[in-house]
Formats: C-alpha cells, sequence, structure tokens
C-alpha cells in the first residue's frame, strides 16, 4: 500500500501494538491466534481501551483508516516472514468492513499477489467455499485467508 | 523606582488522560491466550465449515 504505516512494535511472539495519531491518540493492537485448525491464525485488531480491555467492533473515525489499514498490512507482511507456514484467517468485524477490506485488496492486489497467495470464503447457505481471490471476479467475498509465498 | 513587568506566565494545561504519552495500559493476558476469544471462536467455526477448492 502506498499509504506509509504507522511504527510499530512487537509485544509477543503473536502480538504487535501501534500508536493511531489521527484525530486523538489510539492505541491500536494486532494479535495472530492459532484456531486450532492447522497452521491457520486469526488476524484480531482492535483499540486498546484505557482500562485495558479491548474493543474489535469500535468505529474510531480518527480520520487516518487508510495509514491504520496500511500498519496491519505491514504488520501482516511482519508475521508471515518470521512464520511463512503459517496462514491467516481475517473477517470484518461487520459486513461493510469486509467489503472494505475487499476493496482494498482488490485495489492493491497487482502488489499483493507478488507477496502473497489470496484466498476469499464465499458463502454457500451454512457452508463455505475457499477460491483463488482475483481481482475482477463479483463474489461477495466472506472472509480470506492469506499466506506468504515461500 | 521601577514597577518590575509582570511576568506572562501561561497556565499549563492537564492533557486528557488519553492523550497522555504517559497512561498506563494493561492487558490482562498471557502470551499464549489470544486478546480475541470470541473472533477466534468464529473463526473456526467457519473454517470447519469450509471447503477448499483453491488446494
Amino acid at each position: 500500500m502506498t499509504y506509509s504505516p504507522y511504527s510499530y512494535k512487537m509485544t509477543g511472539s503473536h502480538r504487535y501494538t501501534f500508536v493511531s495519531t489521527g484525530k486523538i491518540r489510539i492505541i491500536k493492537a494486532v494479535d495472530f491466534s492459532p484456531i486450532g485448525v492447522e497452521n491457520i491464525y486469526n488476524l484480531g485488531f482492535g483499540d486498546l481501551l484505557p482500562d485495558g480491555s479491548l474493543d474489535v467492533n469500535v468505529k474510531s473515525n480518527n480520520g487516518d483508516i487508510l495509514k491504520v489499514l496500511s500498519t496491519v498490512v505491514h504488520i501482516t507482511r511482519d508475521f508471515t516472514t518470521r512464520f511463512p507456514a503459517i496462514e491467516i484467517f481475517f473477517i470484518g468485524s461487520t459486513e461493510e468492513r469486509t467489503k472494505l477490506y475487499a476493496r482494498i485488496l482488490k485495489m492493491y492486489y497487482r502488489e499483493f499477489r507478488k507477496e502473497f497467495k489470496i484466498s476469499g470464503l464465499i458463502q454457500k447457505s451454512n457452508s463455505y467455499s475457499a477460491v483463488p481471490f482475483e481481482a475482477n471476479d463479483a463474489f461477495d467475498y466472506f472472509a480470506f485467508l492469506i499466506k506468504k509465498i515461500e | 523606582m521601577p514597577i518590575a513587568k509582570k511576568k506572562n506566565i501561561r497556565k499549563s494545561r492537564k492533557k486528557p488522560l488519553l492523550n497522555s504519552s504517559k497512561s498506563v495500559i494493561v492487558v490482562h493476558t498471557t502470551e499464549n491466550e489470544t486478546l480475541f476469544p470470541e473472533k477466534v471462536k468464529r473463526a473456526k467455526e467457519i473454517l470447519s465449515n469450509t471447503k477448499f477448492l483453491d488446494r
């Protein structure tokens, strides 16, 4: 992504934090957690609140969404470089947020595909199919999987 | 005798806690615990109902 990221720090082997300095100062946490499916980790992302809790559904409206997402992309790149065998699952906290992720993946597809194998999950009633992500298709993707190309 | 000029002292504003770089953030998890247990649970449910057509 062309937006320069915020600087971030690794605060655990699977955890990162950075500070969004848009309208106000917000500490963001990015966490990669094993799902229980071999070599697939969930990408969790939210605001760290002053009481130590996390809000994954918050709409910060801090005026820096693209810079924040660029930072999450850089963090994901760092994590998957350290652990190339791990595939990352991610889904928006809302349908609207998932659509935003799809738009960004489509917009930067030519860049991302050099580094990552990207799959999209398509919902079919109560089940899902993981198919190769394509920038030109018209699917409403439900979630995504990305893996570093080794 | 000249009168000493009154110094213009600006009152220091106390920054709100959220904007303070000195605010202390405590995350009540250990290294092995996820910060997002509900999202992980949901991801597991979705992936256990997923057919992988691309591999």
